[in-house]
């Protein structure tokens, strides 16, 4: 069973992300789960979104200690500090967080993806960095093919109209995908 | 097949699924899927379907159970300070003998307070309004039994003319996984209740069935509380359900108690741990309460431990029902607050 936690602030993407990431996972013969968790705003607060995939059975939607972690703000890390554990992978925005904790946890990658989205031509293809990065962090479960295929699916009706939003897309996973070493 | 789906998208599948026709209700977290959800089955067949979004609770639980008394399956859904609001309306139902379907997704209390989860609504749905509580409710534990029980619910208030509630938590409602639903292959039938024909003859009263919800003195009022007394103890047995799960069929010492979400994290605890000695009793009708199902299960148990997302409501009941039993009970109880299976792991670890 994998689990993983994506945190970020509000309308930075994380549901967005989430919500590819388990159309990807649902490809697979994999029993899949994921929860949303914010508070009552509108707009901004934290918002997290726990998945977990695997052949076993799941329960209970939600964990104390997640396997991969994407945090994406300052707040998001106070927040989800607490699920980081020994091997836990934490992947985070260098743009917006400065607080030097995070570069004392053992695995942890950090990556500028507001910088690197601006660079590609748009700030909104942030999530797509990150889904990039997120495939190759679990690449023996899902081949970046697949999930290729899957997005491109989602995204049919608004790739036949803007064939531009679609190059602009695979550039932003290619790139995530290839931050990971 | 399976498909990817919402809790609050299978309330609405399973609603079509039983035969529903109405809606009323009045948006909340985390239910409001449930009605939007609706609303979109409606736009789509808006000749068979009703929807109407009421002004708030009260009228939302009335003008549901105005459809249902012209013979319309209707039900509605809430949580938190909507579900005390309902009240009033579940009241009526409870004393008239309606069949109303009500899905109540647990938030954070006491009052407005947090929007997502919680099991604190055990007692105000079981019990709620100025009753005895003869009222059905129903804890799924998965978005399996999401569905599943939402149509049980349904064919429990029509054949038994009660009202029936599905209880659950923002947890499960807004949880998207990959789930296999099978469609029931029987239904109960909705009639109107106010009718004695349905061949309709307005000028001919005694077509009519005059329904009482007020009497004039103690005594007619006493007689009605002695009928859904009756009732209620000739059909609970036939109503009570529980699960009982344990990783193998060794003796046990220790029994948990949980329903719900929660009850999966036991399962999941147990299932991890390979624990031998602890099994889990789950009521799936928190009432009518499974005492005599628990009661068999306790045989050589030397303690209970009960663990909810609240202070004292699951173990209210199962003090209630307990008394007179010498058997310990020790709780992990967190209002308001998840509880997943590792904190479980720790309880049965380090439980002496």
């Amino acid at each position: 069973m994998k689990k993983i936690l994506i945190a970020g602030e509000g309308g930075q993407g994380v549901q967005t992300i989430s919500k590819i990431l388990l159309d990807i996972l649902n490809i697979k013969d994999y029993q899949i789960s994921f929860v949303p968790n914010y508070g009552v705003e509108q707009r901004g607060g934290v918002s997290l979104g726990y998945i977990q995939f695997g052949k076993e059975n799941i329960y209970y939607p939600k964990f104390l200690k997640a396997d991969i972690m994407i945090i994406l703000s300052e707040r998001a890390f106070k927040r989800a500090d607490d699920y980081v554990n020994k091997d836990s992978v934490v992947i985070y925005n260098t743009d917006l967080i400065k607080d030097p904790e995070i570069k004392k946890i053992k695995n942890s990658l950090g990556f500028a993806f507001d910088t690197l989205s601006k660079k590609l031509g748009s700030q909104r293809v942030m999530n797509m960095i990150v889904l990039g990065a997120i495939i190759k962090t679990i690449k023996e479960f899902v081949d970046i093919k697949d999930a290729q295929k899957s997005i491109d699916h989602k995204f049919e009706s608004k790739y036949i109209q803007k064939p531009e939003i679609k190059m602009l897309n695979d550039k932003a996973i290619e790139l995530g995908y290839s931050l990971i070493k | 097949m399976k498909e990817l789906l919402t809790g609050n998208e299978v309330v609405v599948r399973a609603a079509l699924d039983a035969g529903a026709r109405a809606f009323f209700g009045y948006p909340i977290t985390p239910t409001t899927e449930i009605m939007s959800g609706w609303d979109s089955a409606y736009e789509t067949n808006p000749e068979k379907l009703i929807f109407l979004q009421t002004e708030d609770e009260m009228s939302a639980g009335f003008a549901t159970i105005g459809a249902i008394l012209t013979g319309t399956k209707a039900f509605t859904a809430t949580a938190g300070p909507g579900n005390i609001l309902m009240q009033d309306a579940f009241s009526m139902a409870e004393a008239m003998q309606l069949p109303i379907v009500a899905i109540i997704g647990q938030r954070g209390g006491p009052s407005t307070a947090s929007v997502i989860y919680s099991q604190q609504e055990v007692i105000l749905t079981s019990f709620g309004g100025n009753g005895e509580g003869y009222r059905i409710v129903y804890s799924p534990s998965s978005i399996k039994e999401l569905y599943d029980y939402t149509i049980k619910s349904f064919n429990t208030a029509w054949h038994y003319m009660i009202p029936t509630f599905v209880l659950t938590d923002g947890y499960t409602l807004k949880t998207r996984t990959n789930v296999e639903l099978k469609k029931p292959t029987k239904l109960e039938i909705s009639k109107p209740i106010v009718l004695k024909s349905l061949k309709r003859n307005n000028r001919q009263e005694s077509n009519y069935v005059n329904l009482r919800n007020t009497y004039s003195v103690e005594e007619e009022c006493f007689d009605n509380n002695k009928a859904l007394i009756e009732k209620w103890n000739k059909i609970k047995k036939e109503i009570e359900e529980h699960e009982v799960f344990s990783y193998d069929k060794s003796v046990k010492d220790t029994l948990i108690m949980a329903h719900g979400i929660v009850a999966s994290s036991v399962k999941q605890a147990l299932s991890d741990t390979k624990k031998k000695s602890v099994k889990l009793f789950r009521p799936i009708t928190l009432n009518p309460f499974p005492v005599d199902a628990l009661k068999k299960e306790l045989k050589g148990i030397k303690q209970i431990i009960v663990t909810e997302s609240a202070e004292n409501q699951l173990l209210k009941l199962v003090k209630e029902n307990l008394y007179g039993l010498n058997i310990p009970i020790k709780t992990y109880n967190k209002p308001a607050l998840g509880i997943t299976p590792e904190e479980i792991i720790d309880v049965i670890k380090n439980n002496k």
